[in-house]
């Protein structure tokens, strides 16, 4: 009888943890706090790739946003409004980004990703047709494709890995309906919940800010705060539109900003939603302006 | 007999009475007021009050349910109203029974893609010195003149942003009657030179006084 109970509670546990183990994701065999993504076609609903032919090979991406602890190591100095160890970075524009993920890179001894010209300016960096030249750093950023370094995911890798990828339940937020379950945004980082209209002088006086990374649910890959907390630097620039069926997609070959996904403590639900698309001049940043890494498999 | 009676007349009375009790509940729940700081939803209403320095609060009259009665003192800057979510093209009317202290009384939204920050003026003025004058329009037997603002890297509904203000300016407006802010003619107009509106986000009609002032809005819109 005892031996058959034991025999049961094994079974049992481990089968808790296969299934621990599916749900999250393929983070086992992932280095560091990096998620092996698989890839494939978009299975999120949701999704503005969805239906469209636009896939994604097998990539990793960090569990959690890149904190203060994680970037103080690599760049010795901190940009973070909000200071705490825990906490997401802040504060962060493009450049920072992509100069972290190659600093990261080189530390750990990969071969880093990108190849940074500080002193040519990139043609491809074209003045906002609205807003006009918003721009002044224009550093000419390529890529090495075949580096293992830290890189930024493209924008379909954001949205593909924040959707699910192929366990996708077809979630609004990255893993849930319900972006209280998921995400730090206007209405619940601060003092006291707000139920109102956004008006800035409210959630300045609600002292809104970011916070400690893991602390809400995370998305059927095991992704924390793809949906809030701060907002996320993809690779691409940004356009009005987007590709379809093709593999693997790069965004436009110019703009005038960088797109970010996944909403921050500062904005409004909608923000937060996986499909939504933000964008911002490569030099501009804000206190709920973050960064995720990513790496190719 | 005479016991049915008295027992239908007790009846009646805890009925009465029980109906008197509800009625105060719903006048409680719906005349509520805010002090100082405060967001959420009073009859079908958004409302918001924000104090910064000095004190303020914000009374919701259980009568109209788009009223609020606003009082403040000696604030460095207090904004206060009741709207809508999403706004868009409406007649808003509006009723500004008592006003005084304030520094402007606007309509005041968003939209998305573009992202975009809006004020129709009704009383007072709102600051236009560093924005851009883009003209005039006329609606609801008025003119407005109107002016475009760029804020660059700005917090928004949507997280730090580069985005447009746009501005209308008026502020002839009269207490103790009705007025109506046909918001159509001004979405139209600011399309029709160049200043394009996206998704529409909330809109309220908001009350905003700072340096020190002091004063008391009652207004109604519906």
């Amino acid at each position: 009888m005892r031996r058959q109970f034991i025999w049961a509670v094994t079974v049992v546990v481990f089968g808790v943890m296969a299934f621990a183990s599916l749900a999250s994701g393929s983070s086992a065999n992932a280095p560091g706090n990096l998620v092996l993504v698989e890839g494939g076609i978009f299975r999120n609903a949701k999704s503005n790739y969805y239906g469209k032919g636009v896939s994604v090979s097998d990539f990793y991406i960090g569990k959690y946003e890149v904190t203060q602890k994680e970037w103080t190591e690599v760049m010795g100095s901190n940009p973070s409004k909000f200071v705490g160890e825990t906490l997401p970075v802040d504060s962060v524009n493009w450049y920072d980004a992509v100069e972290y993920c190659n600093k990261r890179s080189i530390k750990e001894g990969l071969k880093p990703y990108y190849k940074i010209d500080k002193t040519q300016k990139d043609p491809n960096n074209k003045p906002d047709p609205q807003f006009g030249d918003l721009d002044s750093m224009k550093w000419t950023v390529t890529i090495n494709p075949g580096a293992n370094g830290y890189r930024l995911p493209t924008e379909a890798e954001w949205e593909y890995a924040a959707g699910g990828g192929q366990q996708s339940k077809s979630y609004t937020y990255s893993g849930s309906n319900d972006v209280e379950e998921v995400a730090w945004y206007f209405r619940n980082s601060g003092d006291k919940p707000l139920s109102g209209p956004w008006l800035w002088p409210v959630v300045q006086q609600n002292h809104d800010q970011t916070k400690p990374v893991g602390t809400k649910k995370p998305n059927e890959l095991g992704l924390y705060d793809m949906s809030g907390n701060v907002r996320e630097w993809c690779w691409d620039w940004y356009s009005d539109t987007l590709p379809s069926n093709v593999p693997d997609p790069q965004g436009s070959a110019s703009g005038s900003t960088r797109v970010w996904k996944g909403g921050g403590w500062m904005g409004d639900a909608f923000s937060d939603e996986s499909a939504f698309r933000g964008s911002l001049a490569g030099n501009g940043t804000g206190p709920d302006q973050g960064v995720r890494v990513a790496r190719n498999k | 007999m005479h016991s049915m009676r008295f027992f239908m007349s007790q009846v009646y009375r805890i009925a009465l009475f029980a109906l008197a009790i509800v009625g105060l509940a719903t006048i409680t729940a719906s005349a509520q007021t805010v002090y100082n700081n405060g967001t959420g939803y009073n009859q079908g209403f958004f409302y918001s009050l924000y104090t910064s320095g000095g004190s303020s609060n914000m009374t919701f009259s259980s009568q109209y349910a788009g009223n609020y009665a606003l009082s403040f003192s000696n604030v460095n800057d207090v904004v206060g109203g009741k709207g809508w979510n999403p706004g868009g093209y409406r007649t808003v009317g509006y009723n500004v029974g008592a006003a005084s202290g304030y520094n402007n009384i606007s309509i005041y939204g968003w939209t998305t893609s573009p992202l975009v920050e809006y004020y129709i003026c009704e009383f007072g003025s709102l600051y236009t010195g560093n924005a851009q004058y883009k003209g005039s329009v006329s609606s609801d037997g008025h003119n407005y003149n109107t002016y475009e603002h760029q804020q660059v890297n700005q917090p928004s509904i949507q997280g730090t942003a580069t985005f447009e203000q746009y501005l209308d300016n008026w502020g002839g407006s009269s207490t103790g009657s009705n007025h109506a802010v046909n918001t159509g003619n001004h979405f139209n107009h600011w399309n029709n030179i160049g200043m394009h509106m996206g998704n529409f986000n909330y809109m309220i009609l908001g009350t905003e006084a700072y340096s020190g002032r002091s004063g008391y809005v009652n207004a109604t819109v519906w």
